[in-house]
């Protein structure tokens, strides 16, 4: 609880940038702090060798260039990575630095790295969100076999949460079994009454 | 979908051939090709999509893209700029509420951009603007699209400089000629801005015959001032003025059938007695039998680009703007003179006038460098070579090495810089000691008086 009204209470104010290399993740559905990333590589400047790529052939006057590429080189293990992402030479200087960043990551954490880390944590959540749909949808089709059952349940406890619901569906279905014994059961209990 | 990439490389193979790249040709190319893999399937028996049914954005970015293949000059600039292009046709229609109808506009939008990219319009009148060092600056059609070499020698400027040099004024008074689109002034605004501290501005003036380049100037100067800068550029930026001018003779446009350039004020009327310390210039330099990119040619104002023909029958086609601004730069008691040249021939016979004007005395009798489109990045310099100015012609032991001009970085020539003896402290490579055993650089970090 504590950790909620911390959220809570940070959240009054706008919301920071979720920096990967802070301690707490401020997404509101995240009442556990996320897993976090290790911090980012610094490069400092002396050990990157800076060019800015023109193109060959003539300039000033003569011809309009758009081309603003930036070649950074890692001087101490000489990795090379160009960047002419944007038109603004000043954002691909620092694109390129983050691609530096990234290609040292690689090299020297290989799995470790920020970049297989983020890679690992996608593919989990993908694998967990397909998952849960695959579940949803089945409980979906078994459900749907006892459709009128169900309706009264929804219509008598409109607020009760899906996963409430589906238990419910399923402790039904092991209890009187799938399908049309379910509605038998149904209308015996019915016919009872 | 292997339909849509063989269309896709077929569409390539036939414009990189140089096909006119009009709509009606490629929808016309579109039907040949299909039409040909129709008649091929037919005779093998596989199955062929009809042509409506082809997912349509992979092909049409790929359409797009070969558009744009002939003007960019390479598949990976060409996939650039069509990415670029989108990104302003999406920035166009972001106000509108999202869906398709924006999508369609933002596709239409962008189809028409590759359109006049494809006949060779440069990007940045399409996006309408261009990044000039730090700087993102207005363009538009009749003003010259300012040049990133220009900046790149501007900021190697202001790394050489000793901002605290006490001979160095703690407010320069500025002046840019043939200032176009005012992008050096508004750079050095923004330089100056950065490493001088608070209390310190610098006034500029910037004067071109152009109407339409003094407007796109002020408009440029309005966009800075609208951003949040430093308290020196914002001051630097208010006294900023944009002046028009013929910097040359009236003689010179006298023939040129417009009366706009014929009737401006001259320059010395519209300066007066005003003093400035330094003097920064991107003439017209071009020979005009120079043959120049279609790209250039078509859609750059040649006013900017072409020098008139001097009245001076010495002075070499392309240059006739220098000896009016070396003239120019001693009238209003410069200190420091920056021009930009087209390359290293033109290069030796400016730095010649500006050695034979006895003004640029700089440490010894000549203080002019030529500076080359490469500048060494690191902290300390090392002279590549010296060019002996033209007007010496007696032997190499009779050379007096302080008349050489020292030539720095790899690549074209790009400016010759003057400078006065009271500037020689100014930067620290006009510090320069040449011996006659070999190249020597001296004191780039101690601090040595001129004498």
């Amino acid at each position: 609880m504590n950790s909620i009204r911390y959220v809570a209470r940070r959240c009054s104010g706008p919301l920071p940038p979720v920096f990967a290399h802070s301690t707490r993740s401020f997404s509101a559905s995240a009442v556990l702090a996320a897993k976090q990333l290790p911090p980012r590589i610094q490069i400092p400047e002396t050990d990157i060798e800076e060019v800015f790529l023109r193109g060959s052939g003539p300039g000033g006057q003569k011809i309009n260039k758009t081309s603003s590429a930036v070649q950074l080189r890692h001087i101490p293990t000489n990795i090379v990575v160009k960047c002419q992402e944007t038109r603004s030479r000043d954002q691909n200087r620092k694109l390129a630095r983050r691609l530096l960043e990234a290609r040292l990551d690689d090299q020297i954490n290989g799995t470790q790295s920020r970049s297989a880390l983020k890679e690992r944590e996608a593919a989990r959540k993908k694998a967990s969100k397909a998952k849960k749909s695959r579940r949803k949808y089945r409980a979906l089709e078994e459900g749907k076999a006892d459709e009128d059952e169900v309706d009264d349940d929804e219509q008598k406890i409109p607020e009760q949460k899906s996963s409430e619901v589906l238990s419910e569906r399923l402790k039904h279905i092991r209890e009187h079994g799938s399908g049309s014994d379910a509605s038998k059961a149904v209308d015996e209990e019915d016919g009872k009454v | 979908m292997r339909l849509g990439r063989t269309l896709g490389s077929l569409r390539r193979a036939i414009f990189s051939q140089s096909l006119p790249s009009t709509p009606s040709a490629h929808s016309s190319a579109r039907f040949a090709l299909f039409n040909h893999h129709l008649a091929r399937a037919r005779n093998t028996g596989s199955r062929v999509r009809c042509i409506h049914t082809i997912p349509k954005p992979r092909n049409r970015l790929q359409e797009l893209e070969s558009d744009l293949l002939t003007q960019a000059g390479s598949a990976e600039t060409a996939k650039l700029e069509l990415k670029w292009l989108r990104e302003h046709a999406e920035e166009e229609h972001r106000n509108q509420p999202p869906g398709p109808e924006r999508d369609q506009c933002v596709a239409d939008c962008l189809k028409q951009l590759c359109e006049e990219r494809a006949k060779g319009t440069p990007i940045q009148l399409l996006i309408g603007n261009t990044y000039f060092g730090d700087l993102l600056l207005h363009c538009a059609p009749d003003v010259l699209i300012p040049r990133q070499d220009t900046a790149t020698q501007m900021e190697w400027f202001f790394r050489r400089l000793n901002i605290d040099e006490t001979s160095f004024p703690s407010n320069p008074r500025v002046l840019d000629l043939c200032c176009g689109s005012g992008c050096m002034s508004l750079l050095f605004a923004h330089k100056f801005g950065q490493v001088a501290g608070n209390k310190r501005s610098a006034s500029l003036t910037g004067v071109d015959i152009s109407a339409k380049a003094l407007e796109l100037a002020e408009r440029n100067r309005q966009h800075l001032l609208s951003q949040n800068s430093s308290r020196s550029t914002m001051e630097t930026l208010k006294s900023l003025k944009y002046i028009k001018a013929n910097i040359l003779d009236k003689e010179h446009y006298s023939d040129a059938g417009n009366p706009e350039l014929s009737t401006a004020p001259l320059i010395y009327d519209v300066l007066q007695d005003q003093t400035f310390d330094i003097v920064l210039s991107n003439p017209p330099y071009i020979d005009p039998r120079t043959e120049l990119d279609p790209q250039v040619r078509n859609f750059e104002p040649s006013l900017a680009l072409f020098p008139p023909k001097s009245l001076n029958s010495n002075i070499h086609a392309g240059d006739t703007f220098y000896p009016r601004l070396l003239e120019v730069a001693k009238a209003v008691k410069a200190k420091f003179l920056f021009m930009e040249v087209g390359n290293m021939e033109q290069a030796e016979r400016v730095a010649d006038l500006a050695s034979r004007q006895s003004y640029w005395t700089g440490r010894g009798s000549c203080g002019v460098q030529i500076w080359r489109d490469v500048l060494p990045t690191g902290s300390s310099v090392d002279l590549r070579e010296v060019c002996r100015p033209l007007k010496l012609d007696h032997n190499d032991e009779d050379v007096d090495f302080a008349d050489l001009v020292p030539v720095f970085g790899a690549g074209e020539a790009r400016t010759v810089v003057c400078w006065t003896r009271e500037a020689c402290s100014w930067l620290d490579i006009f510090e320069l000691g040449i011996t006659l055993s070999g190249i020597q650089i001296i004191g780039h970090k101690e601090k040595r008086r001129c004498s």
